[in-house]
């Protein structure tokens, strides 16, 4: 039901990937997604493919989570893949099948693919990194990265405390939803019969008990927070200090190694 | 006629790491008519096993018969039989959405497609049994109580005119007072109504109050089944599960200890009383 829905699950495991600074695996993650648009063949999506694969291995985490991640886009991608075989022509696209107007080339074919291939690597590195990465070490490491932007009136830690709170409470308000949707169920509610607006109507028995408790908990967590003389980021000290580690020289070495290949080999035959 | 759980398994979020063995090959029937209390720790896997009951969550393994008939066979109705065996799930009052009591409490007759005056009949009746005022029926659920609210929901329960009731600690959060009155009222239904109570409960005084038969849960299995006399007299096994009993059953426990001859457990203060006074009668003459 609701809860198996995957949003930025932690698959926590002892590897090196999880050790590492959580500033250094969300700027590689940043520049990998950024490299993925200037790699324009296949020799390259290889190499980009390595090294994904070689962060899962290294990751310690399972193929079949990783891969999960890539089915709520499947229908883009195909969708990518499918259109771009339809639409794309030029002076060099050679005809390779043909059904009355409709006319697929091979050039379309390979854009499809080429497009199909960044969309699928740069959601499953991007779920990578959170599936290595706590909620709590990811919007550590942002609002570190995005300190510096404080000096310019950026709020980097009242950001990063909203997003931490949100994280904290998507589970627990997905099994909330559950919870009282379970309860009108037992009460002869139905969500599945009739047209749009009575499904719409149906769905009242369950957002107004989800917010009437979501308010709820936010007043305690706003009071809780007070208690504990929460007044904001300035002056306040850490329980878990980031620090850059050998093990993150050594992931940035291999990565700089590893993005250079890859850019190298991606720019093949780009006039 | 009865509710026959067959070898029930039940894993949440199979296939993935999180995976949970709620429940590991549970029998249990239960014959219209009783009073049951449904004990055990925090994991236990009893809220897990009642909402097999009424077909909200599905056996991984195992069948669920009702009336003798499987309730995932195909073609069958999950949503006639949640209204047969109706479910009240803890804190009731969350689930509360309308604006005023009256269409709350009227909102489960009405998705059964009940008429306006058979469901304006059933809210009254259902009103009573919870010794709701009527006055309170116009007034939104959201100015009232806890304890009002947690009645309000109950009747919303009651109002589906169930054969059986499930309720899921249905005293949390209550005060004495709002504790006793709710026991009351809830052997009243089953007194006046012939209504099955499937009761859940860490309390002991509670189960011992409430309860024909004691089931007892430990890590997804059914442990203990019986008469509450007989339950509560194995205490340290209950210790051993998690589980405390009654004070009036440790009181004879500390009397036996003591080298009294009394019956390893009483059920309420007044026959406990009962016993002590006649056990000192006796030493007195």
């Amino acid at each position: 039901m609701i809860r198996d829905i995957l949003i930025g699950q932690y698959y926590p495991a002892p590897s090196p990937v999880h050790r590492l600074d959580p500033r250094t695996k969300i700027v590689v993650t940043f520049l990998y997604v950024v490299l993925l648009f200037f790699i324009h063949n296949f020799v390259g999506f290889a190499a980009a493919a390595a090294f994904t694969g070689t962060a899962v291995v290294a990751g310690r985490v399972p193929w079949r989570l990783v891969l999960r991640s890539l089915r709520p886009i499947l229908i883009l991608i195909l969708f990518t893949l499918v259109f771009h075989a339809l639409v794309t022509g030029g002076p060099d696209a050679r005809t390779v099948a043909r059904w009355g107007p409709v006319a697929v080339t091979d050039e379309g074919l390979y854009q499809g693919a080429l497009l199909g291939l960044r969309l699928a690597l740069l959601i499953l590195t991007s779920s990578l990194l959170t599936l290595t990465t706590s909620p709590v070490e990811l919007t550590d490491g942002l609002e570190r990265l995005l300190l510096p932007a404080g000096r310019l009136g950026l709020p980097a830690h009242e950001f990063a405390m909203m997003m931490t709170i949100a994280l904290r409470f998507i589970p627990t308000l997905l099994e909330e939803a559950e919870k009282i949707m379970k309860a009108q169920m037992a009460r002869g509610a139905d969500f599945q019969r009739g047209g749009p607006i009575q499904r719409a109507r149906a769905l009242m028995p369950i957002l107004v008990p989800l917010f009437v408790s979501a308010f709820r908990r936010a007043d305690d967590l706003a009071l809780a927070m007070e208690a504990r003389c929460y007044r904001g980021g300035e002056g306040r000290t850490r329980y878990r200090v980031l620090r850059f580690k050998r093990a993150d020289m050594a992931a940035w070495a291999v990565t700089v190694a590893f993005f250079a290949v890859i850019l190298w080999l991606g720019r093949q035959g780009v006039g | 006629m009865s509710i026959v759980v067959e070898n029930v398994s039940y894993i949440y979020r199979p296939d993935t790491p999180w995976a949970v063995k709620a429940l590991d090959g549970v029998h249990l029937s239960i014959a219209y008519g009783q009073r049951l209390a449904l004990v055990g720790g925090t994991g236990s896997g009893k809220s897990t096993l009642i909402q097999q009951l009424n077909g909200l969550l599905r056996p991984t393994a195992g069948r669920v018969l009702v009336d003798g008939v499987d309730i995932w066979s195909k073609g069958y109705d999950r949503r006639a039989l949640r209204r047969k065996i109706a479910l009240a799930f803890q804190f009731p009052e969350q689930q509360v959405f309308e604006p005023t009591v009256r269409d709350d409490v009227a909102y489960g007759p009405r998705m059964m497609g009940l008429s306006e005056e058979e469901v304006a009949e059933r809210v009254a009746e259902a009103v009573a049994a919870v010794d709701l005022s009527p006055d309170l029926l116009d007034r939104s659920p959201f100015e009232l109580s806890g304890g009002q609210l947690r009645r309000v929901a109950l009747a919303g329960i009651l109002a589906l005119a169930p054969q059986v009731l499930i309720l899921d600690e249905p005293t949390a959060g209550l005060d004495p007072r709002g504790r006793r009155r709710l026991l009351e009222a809830i052997a009243r239904w089953h007194r006046e109504r012939n209504l099955t109570i499937v009761f859940v409960s860490h309390n002991m005084d509670e189960v011992a109050q409430i309860a024909q038969r004691v089931v007892v849960m430990d890590q997804g299995r059914v442990v203990m089944d019986g008469p509450p006399r007989e339950v509560f007299a194995r205490g340290e096994e209950l210790q051993r599960f998690g589980l405390g009993v009654p004070v009036t059953a440790q009181l004879m426990a500390a009397l036996r200890r003591c080298g009294w001859d009394v019956p390893p457990a009483a059920l309420d203060t007044d026959e406990a009383e009962e016993i002590i006074v006649a056990k000192a009668a006796a030493a007195g003459s």
